[in-house]
């Protein structure tokens, strides 16, 4: 009993340390059973602790870890619906949190502060969703991908992505100049190099995934606020822009990107 | 050792010996190879779950002849199938490792 008790501890504290997924209980179980098996096998069971011997013969505790991560790496990164039927609402329940602030600064948005805060969100929404982006695309897709072919496709969103948001800015920005007259600002250009920044250290941090500072579920949780963030307020700073939304609306597009409208 | 090679001793050991369990099939893998291959629980079981992931194994829960319950794994038709691919590609692998190998091929026409 005292040695089944001990095993237990030894298999917790593996366990512990494992990424979560659909495998980790079982695999708990199956070690456990395994520890039994062993220390039955060894015969020494009158022995007072047997476990230390028992885990000896299991192996090295750090290529345990190392494997199972391997497996979970490469086939327990799936975004379930029920996780998808969570992270949506949560990520609208922050995205209105942040729309309320930037709209609390955005009262005044003449003051130089908001300008820095300007920045500040562009750099951070873009830095925040290009890293979680392509830590999703790297790490969910890029291990299943085997042939040259493939890996080309799933590279091809990272190229969509920021392709897609430029457009948005450069159509905002054109219709801006169509309907008003008015030239891009230095401020609105910039955006568009602090978003190719962003993703560039994005590039930079991809390391840190190894290291599992980012769970999926927190990195597809971030994705959606980001998405959601990045779709209203282009949506909204367009509508600006091309006269839809009255301008004397608190100025939510030199806030959020794109564009900025100070 | 190739993943592949581990998959292909473990779909073949469960064709051959039967529905088992982990600690049974590191003994039996054991035993037949002459303790050559000695896996680990590590290697093992995250292994059997990717088996079980591609549909090539399926696991239910039995009573052992230890009287304790355990998880089986079963290869399926699928396993099989892959199993036999499997084997062709290896076949093909060392055939090619046993031309490259051969002495006589030192002198090759230029």
């Amino acid at each position: 009993m005292k040695n089944k008790i001990k095993l237990e501890e030894y298999v917790d504290d593996i366990v512990q340390d494992l990424p979560h997924s659909k495998y980790t209980a079982r695999f708990r179980e199956e070690l456990l059973e395994h520890s039994e098996d062993s220390a039955k096998e060894l015969g020494k069971k009158n022995e007072t602790d047997i476990s230390e011997k028992v885990m000896q013969k299991i192996g090295n505790r750090k290529l345990l870890i190392k494997n199972y991560k391997y497996f979970h790496n490469h086939y327990c990164y799936n975004l379930w619906p029920l996780e998808f039927l969570i992270y949506i609402p949560l990520s609208m329940i922050v995205f209105i949190m942040i729309f309320s602030i930037a709209t609390l600064c955005a009262i005044n948005s003449a003051i130089w502060y908001v300008k820095v805060l300007n920045f500040i969100f562009s750099a951070a929404i873009s830095l925040g969703v290009s890293y979680v982006f392509f830590n999703i695309v790297f790490w969910r897709l890029a291990p299943h991908i085997k042939s040259k072919r493939s890996k080309i496709a799933a590279v091809m969103p990272l190229v969509i992505f920021p392709a897609f948001y430029s457009i948005l800015i450069l159509t905002s920005l054109i219709a801006k100049s169509i309907f008003s007259g008015d030239n891009f600002s230095y401020l609105e250009l910039s955006a568009i190099f602090t978003y190719f920044l962003a993703v560039c250290i994005a590039f930079e941090l991809i390391p840190l995934r190894q290291r599992k500072i980012l769970s999926l579920p927190q990195a597809s949780y971030l994705f959606l606020v980001g998405f959601w963030a990045i779709l209203a307020a282009s949506i909204f700073a367009s509508c600006q822009n091309i006269g839809v939304l009255d301008k004397s609306w608190p100025s939510l597009g030199a806030i959020i990107p794109p564009p900025l409208t100070l | 050792m190739t993943r592949g090679a581990i998959e292909l001793i473990v779909l073949q050991t469960l064709l051959n010996y039967g529905d088992n369990y982990g600690y049974e099939l590191i003994k039996i893998i054991a035993q037949k190879s002459q303790s050559i291959f000695e896996f680990k629980e590590g290697t093992l079981y995250p292994l059997l779950y990717r088996l079980e992931e591609k549909k090539l194994v399926k696991s239910y829960r039995q009573v052992a002849d230890s009287g304790k319950e355990r998880r089986f794994y079963h290869i399926t038709a699928a396993g099989e199938k892959r199993l036999e691919s499997k084997k062709k590609e290896f076949a093909n692998f060392f055939k090619g490792m046993d031309s490259i190998l051969k002495p006589n091929n030192l002198s090759l026409e230029r």
